[in-house]
């Protein structure tokens, strides 16, 4: 697929272009023991002989080693974060879809009414406060005040280290989504068909999931493809305050520490990740809209 | 106005919410990682041309210690190492909690005592040939693995070798270049050379076991600090059965066995490394039953663990420390003691305007290192006015030729020339763009201006292009900031490493003769006090020329629990109290 190359490329060139590289530290190394990392690891070759090199591995799930963990591949390294990364990003997404879907759908048909309102507070706070100041609001509420849980849960078997992690990164797409699905249901449940069906003696609760609620949701399901995407790559600010061993803070740590072999394999992974995402969406799509349906 | 008192509670909520989270404030998280300069070694003995056997380390004899009353039931040390270690492989251990981890698990020949005095470890003692060129290092008898098997002087000679292997670029491997062939050996193309070549060449290399228990280095100069090296992490005996079995995954719990004080049990990735005491170790099983370092990226959430009891050390940071300290509970758990780094301003000693002496003196002389510690540093570390820090040898408090006087400073720029200071050509300082890197800049910016009229214009860059524009004197900025953990406590690694004419790293450009022939002198003289009468006249002249300005020497500031015994602490530490950990012990609470 052409694209992949040309993404491959695009990163290639802009990382090389950075200045810097993975020897780079604030106590200089000295110059003969960089030359040997270099020779190690192949980077003293000409780039375009390292560029074609690392996309023919590529091809073949050989990601290259990683320049900061020594002794590590970047298919292992990827392999041991990124499914924790969609568990985290997947749960994340269902919890918001459990809570925002129901709670947009509520505000929009008691409109104007106290729930309404403490719903759109909520998503304003969800939508503004940033991830990494409710992980730590999070942390000492459950963690040093109540003690229900340890403020140090690193412990990735147990299921209650997931909660506190699981809540923030849900917290920025539950709030949009909620507002979202609030602001598309009023629109549903103002439309011509929707009348038709009050007076064809349906009932509200048919009127409202049958018929409003799908149409609702078609933004809803446009959107769900992107979040996904973007909760299962990993939330840089997430990750580091629970100490979450996922992808982003990976991806981050890989950019800042010049690590390019981490930095490529992880570029091309998202990009894979992204496009099935959207092409998940279009699926979803076939079934949502009656629209597409009929034509397709 | 039914919407009116929604809308005002909505607002009150959120500023007590917001004010709740801000008053924990958290500093933004930060993926950086200290680099293993944090082990100056003890400096050598004074007239240690001998080696003779000093502390009473010997024989497994338990030192007495705490009633068995007063122990708690539970002797675990909780510590945090900040994220997961990029490798914990001594050979390639380069960062403060790698080294700390090597040195929990294994025994380098050489060790510390709290007074950085180098003290026998595995080795229990060592000869000097007259020429100063051969050092026979004779090992304790006794020594075993954790797994049973017998230390010999093979295992430390295959772990030198090891770290000059080209195929596995250590970053520490150009410490060792001192001894004779480890350069030729470490710098060969292993690509090119055939397996025969390089066999040969790793065969040329000074490192000999001459039998089971002795150990001999051969240098290619004398140097009397080289007993230093060997007391660092990497000086450990390592197995090549164990490494071979396990391949890239030796440092898993089943194939890394060492002799130090503690045993790798477990290994939990991005969660938590359980140590256990080996009971085999020289010293003595360690008081301590278990050490369990986690992995806590972020200070906040390390600070409250401490705070809710899941942690018994942590770091503390600058932000923290006013807070720490005003405290009445927290300041009696609060450890100061000097650390091993010392942070300067470079100038680029090449180009205008900082080419001319009395100009950089002049810098030199008007910033107020007091106030930088008081304001900046927010009372975190020491003023310094010259390069080696206290309890360092080598350290000279009496050194203190630019103390801050604007008068000073203007009389000097007059004297370069530069009466009038806008006839300066224009300096920018260039920094590693970071909030607190910004904070300091500004400050000594403000400071030149208020003192000597100049204005210094500011410059950020990210952290990488920061370093990379340090590689070449010509990129070099005119004004940065620097700093300098030494690797062991001798005079040498501050003063000769970093600047000496040969050195790539102070990158100021600076030379200067006289220096360098006191540095070349001092640096093979046996007598550890005709060493540093020289090294004082060199730092002398390094502060007299002021090719940098010190600015800042570290401090190592943790809480404690109180409960934590016999925690012996020295400014290299890679882990507080790291030498003599087998000593700690936890009382009852």
């Amino acid at each position: 697929m052409p694209w992949r190359d040309s993404i491959g490329l695009i990163t290639f060139v802009l990382m090389h272009n950075t200045p810097g590289g993975p020897w780079d530290r604030e106590k200089p190394l000295d110059p003969r023991v960089v030359e040997n990392l270099n020779r190690k690891f192949g980077l003293d070759r000409p780039l375009h002989e390292q560029f074609v090199s690392y996309m023919w591995n590529a091809l073949r799930l050989d990601l290259g080693p990683s320049y900061q963990y020594r002794g590590r591949s970047v298919t292992d390294i990827i392999a041991e974060r990124l499914p924790m990364s969609i568990q985290l990003g997947v749960l994340a997404l269902a919890v918001s879809l459990l809570l925002a879907v129901p709670l947009g759908m509520l505000a929009a048909l008691r409109q104007n009414t106290w729930l309404d309102y403490t719903s759109l507070f909520f998503a304003t706070i969800g939508v503004t406060v940033p991830s990494f100041v409710m992980a730590i609001f999070l942390i000492m509420v459950f963690g040093v005040w109540l003690s229900w849980l340890p403020v140090m849960a690193t412990n990735w078997g147990d299921w209650r280290a997931w909660l506190l992690p699981t809540l923030t990164l849900a917290l920025f797409p539950t709030a949009f989504i909620a507002r979202l699905t609030r602001a598309s249901m009023l629109e549903a449940i103002r439309q011509d068909y929707v009348r038709t069906a009050r007076a064809k003696g349906l009932a509200e609760r048919i009127v409202v999931t049958r018929h409003a609620l799908r149409n609702a949701l078609l933004p809803v399901v446009t959107v769900v493809g992107p979040a996904t995407a973007g909760l299962i790559t990993g939330s840089f600010f997430v990750e580091t305050m629970f100490s979450f061993p996922g992808i982003g803070r990976l991806f981050v740590q890989a950019v800042s520490q010049r690590d390019y072999s981490v930095i490529m394999g992880t570029t091309l992974l998202y990009a894979a990740l992204i496009a099935f995402a959207n092409l998940v969406v279009d699926v979803a799509y076939g079934f949502v809209d009656p629209r597409i349906k009929a034509e397709g | 106005m039914s919407t009116a008192w929604p809308v005002t509670l909505s607002t009150l909520l959120t500023c007590l919410a917001l004010a709740l989270v801000a008053c924990t404030q958290p500093a933004t998280p930060t993926p950086a990682g200290a680099r293993a300069g944090e082990t100056p070694p003890g400096a050598q003995k004074p007239g240690a041309a001998e080696g003779s056997p000093s502390t009473p380390s010997g024989p497994a004899a338990k030192p007495s210690g705490p009633a068995q009353a007063a122990l708690h039931g539970d002797q675990t040390l909780r510590i945090n190492i900040g994220s997961e270690p990029a490798t914990i492989d001594p050979t390639l251990a380069s960062f403060v909690d790698e080294a700390a981890i090597a040195q929990l698990v294994h025994a380098p020949l050489m060790s510390f005592d709290t007074r950085l005095q180098v003290v026998p470890g595995a080795a229990e003692k060592y000869t000097v040939s007259n020429d100063g060129l051969t050092y026979a290092f004779a090992l304790r008898q006794g020594l075993t693995f954790s797994d049973g098997q017998p230390v010999k002087a093979q295992h430390y000679e295959y772990a030198w070798k090891r770290l000059l292997d080209p195929a596995l670029a250590a970053e520490y491997a150009s410490i060792a270049y001192v001894i004779k062939g480890a350069e030729e050996y470490n710098t060969a193309d292993h690509r090119r050379l055939s397996a025969q070549q390089l066999q040969a060449l790793r065969d040329a290399v000074g490192v000999k076991a001459t039998d089971d228990s002795t150990l001999v280095f051969t240098l290619k100069h004398p140097a009397p600090y080289f007993v230093s090296i060997t007391a660092l992490w990497f000086s450990v005996p390592l197995r090549e059965d164990l490494i071979k079995k396990g391949g890239e995954r030796w440092t898993e719990p089943e194939t890394y066995a060492g002799s130090g004080p503690f045993v790798l049990k477990d290994w939990q990735h991005q969660n938590k490394l359980v140590f256990e005491a080996n009971p085999r170790y020289y010293r003595g099983k360690p008081r301590l039953e278990r050490i369990e370092a986690v992995m806590i990226n972020d200070p906040t959430v390390q600070r409250a663990a401490y705070l809710n009891g899941e942690l018994d050390l942590y770091e503390v940071g600058g932000e923290d420390l006013a807070t720490v300290e005003r405290d009445p509970s927290l300041s009696k758990e609060l450890l100061r003691w000097p650390g091993t780094c010392t942070y300067y301003i470079g100038f680029n000693a090449v180009r205008p305007p900082f080419d001319n002496l009395k100009v950089r003196q002049a810098f030199a002389a008007t910033i107020d290192r007091e106030a930088y510690v008081r304001d900046i540093g927010r009372g975190l570390g020491k003023a310094a006015y010259s390069f080696v820090p206290p309890g360092l040898p080598g350290y000279q408090p009496a050194l203190k030729q630019w103390t801050f006087s604007p008068q000073d400073g203007r009389r000097l720029l007059g004297d370069a020339g530069f009466a009038d200071p806008t006839k300066l050509p224009p300096i920018t300082i260039t920094y590693s763009s970071n909030p607190r890197t910004k904070a300091r800049m500004e400050w000594l910016a403000d400071q030149w201006k208020r003192a000597l009229g100049v204005e210094v214009k500011l410059d950020p860059v990210e952290t990488k292009a920061y370093t990379e524009l340090l590689k070449k004197p010509e990129t070099t900025p005119q004004v940065f900031l620097l700093g300098w953990c030494a690797d062991y406590p001798d005079p040498q690694n501050w003063l000769s490493v970093v600047f000496h004419s040969k050195s790539t790293i102070a990158r100021t450009g600076w030379k200067n003769a006289d220096f360098d022939a006191l540095l070349d002198q001092a640096d093979r003289l046996p007598d550890m006090n005709k060493r540093l009468e020289l090294y004082n006249k060199a730092q002398g002249i390094l502060v007299e020329q002021a090719p940098v300005a010190f600015l800042l020497h570290s401090e190592h500031v943790f809480l404690k629990k109180t409960w934590v015994r016999d925690l012996h602490v020295s400014p290299i530490d890679s882990l507080p109290g790291i030498f003599g950990i087998e000593k700690t012990w936890i009382a009852k609470h």
